[in-house]
């Protein structure tokens, strides 16, 4: 009769170390080396990144360009029952609006609506409706910080048009 | 008013009704939990919907749209990504032959057909009417 205890793999993993588990593609499989539990964010995507562009992870096929920009990291400390430190790369998955922080409540009498600019699908905050034709439609000049620095009102900057694709 | 996502299957039917607390009229936090269901259920997934509680055109936000490529990527496959307004309804899905997401036309007439899709709409903008849930 197979021990329960059985059921959880045995890994030799040092102190502070951790396994990286990656998603991508509609696989997953994990790092063949351990990687440091606290390493930032960024350098464990591009680990990922240059890791499955390789075809080194186990589980996933080679993908040549593989991008873990919008990707997060989940942590989990080691705990009686999977007693090693796992990390786990998966896709992020907020709705709304750019550069809200959560927990935001709105006055009563703001909404949001899309940036005019018509190209960068930016949402941004209309305050003071009442003053605005139709309610939610943004004033003349509801443009996002980022259109408004880019000029984007003419609709001619190229850093708004090149965040159409 | 307050933002609320619905995963669905293929045939419009709900999967999981998404109300984290932290969402807001502005925004749903992410989502370890919301990854899980669609990654468990990605066979027959349809698509993640979600409301913008307002009235007026519904668009997606750079949120949205990097959300929706980040899910894709992590599944390797496609979805609908309905995002439901007190007033108008778009569908919106990855358009190749334009390279970036467009309003899916064909999707929305497919969907709209569906009874169960009707009545999850219903159930998504009567959920939309709660408040701040931090």
């Amino acid at each position: 009769m197979a021990d329960q205890d059985a059921l959880v793999p045995v890994i030799e993993q040092p102190e502070g170390m951790a396994r990286l588990n990656i998603t991508y593609g509609g696989q997953q499989g994990d790092l063949p080396d351990p990687v440091p539990f606290d390493m930032r964010d960024n350098e464990l995507k591009q680990i990922a990144t240059e890791s499955v562009r390789t075809g080194s992870v186990p589980g996933i096929d080679e993908v040549g360009d593989a991008n873990f920009d919008d990707f997060v990291v989940d942590r989990f400390p080691s705990r009686e029952d999977v007693p090693y430190n796992r990390l786990s790369l998966r896709p992020k998955t907020p709705f709304g609006a750019s550069g809200i922080q959560d927990g935001v409540v709105l006055p009563g009498n703001s909404s949001y609506a899309h940036c005019r600019c018509g190209h960068c699908f930016d949402t941004i905050i209309v305050n003071d409706i009442d003053a605005h034709v139709e309610g939610t439609n943004p004033p003349e000049d509801a443009y996002c910080d980022r259109c408004l620095e880019a000029g984007c009102p003419d609709k001619t900057s190229a850093e708004c048009l090149s965040t159409q694709s | 008013m307050i933002e609320v996502a619905m995963v669905f299957d293929t045939d419009g039917g709900a999967l999981y009704w998404h109300e984290p607390p932290g969402r807001s009229a502005a925004r749903i936090p992410d989502s370890q939990f919301l990854w899980h269901i669609i990654w468990e259920n990605r066979e027959n997934l349809g698509g993640v919907a979600h409301t913008h509680p307002w009235s007026g055109y519904v668009y997606p936000s750079e949120t949205d749209l990097t959300t929706f490529a980040a899910v894709e990527a992590g599944l390797g496959k496609r979805l609908v990504w309905p995002i439901i307004g007190e007033t108008t309804t778009g569908f919106f899905s990855w358009d190749p032959g334009v390279d970036q997401y467009q309003q899916d036309h064909s999707a929305y007439w497919e969907y709209v057909k569906k009874r169960s899709w009707r009545e999850n709409v219903e159930k998504l903008l009567e959920k939309s009417k709660g408040d701040y849930d931090g």
